[in-house]
């Protein structure tokens, strides 16, 4: 069944978070919070989305305006009343941090 | 000049992220208190500090006292000199519209060039 992923760190100061991406299943679900925001433009980030086609990810979209950044638009904006119904929906949460 | 070659008083490196810690911030406190008193203080950016200048940062929507809406006013405290790192800016996909105005994107050899510049460095 599903996992969803929490990023919360920037992978551009914290490498932990391409390790943890490998650990991916294709049903699993990645959700980008708090500085995990900035991955959205990622090379390493891209890539997974172009190589794992049944991923979804998400970013939590008031944590990425409050960071002036933009998503690209196969990331796609949920609030955190979404984040709690995927949460209800998912096997597991795995937060990394 | 002072004997070891420096010419300026202070240097701040900020390398982290606004927001999730509260070091940008108290960076900027350190380097206001400074500028109050007419000691001079330069700012530079590297890593992921560098989205600390972003333009369009909007801390309000975390309901947190946005601290970055201050860069822009930092001149009414003598503070003119806030360098990026344009190669840590690149390798984010910032290009130099992201940036606020008043910061200035610089190469490593004229980031280094200027963060010797100065007597005491402190990093956040």
């Amino acid at each position: 069944m599903a996992s969803i992923h929490l990023i919360r760190n920037s992978a551009y100061s914290d490498a932990n978070i391409l390790t943890a991406l490998s650990l991916l299943n294709a049903d699993d679900l990645v959700v980008f919070i708090d500085d995990g925001v900035y991955n959205v433009s990622h090379p390493g980030i891209q890539q997974l989305l172009v190589n794992n086609i049944g991923i979804q990810v998400y970013v939590i979209e008031h944590h990425i305006q409050a960071r002036g950044i933009t998503a690209p638009v196969n990331i796609e904006k949920i609030t955190m009343a979404n984040l709690v119904a995927l949460t209800d929906q998912s096997t597991q949460v795995i937060t990394w941090q | 000049m002072s004997a070891s070659g420096t010419t300026d008083l202070l240097a701040v490196i900020n390398t982290q992220a606004p927001f999730a810690t509260s070091h940008g911030k108290d960076a900027l406190d350190l380097a206001l208190i400074f500028g109050s008193y007419e000691q001079p203080v330069s700012l530079f950016f590297i890593g992921d500090g560098v989205f600390q200048l972003i333009n369009h940062c909007d801390g309000a929507r975390l309901s947190i006292k946005d601290y970055c809406k201050t860069f822009p006013a930092l001149s009414f405290y003598d503070i003119e000199n806030l360098y990026i790192c344009e190669d840590s800016a690149k390798a984010r996909g910032l290009q130099p519209d992201n940036f606020i105005d008043d910061a200035q994107l610089v190469s490593n050899a004229v980031f280094k060039a200027q963060l010797s510049k100065h007597k005491f460095v402190l990093t956040f």
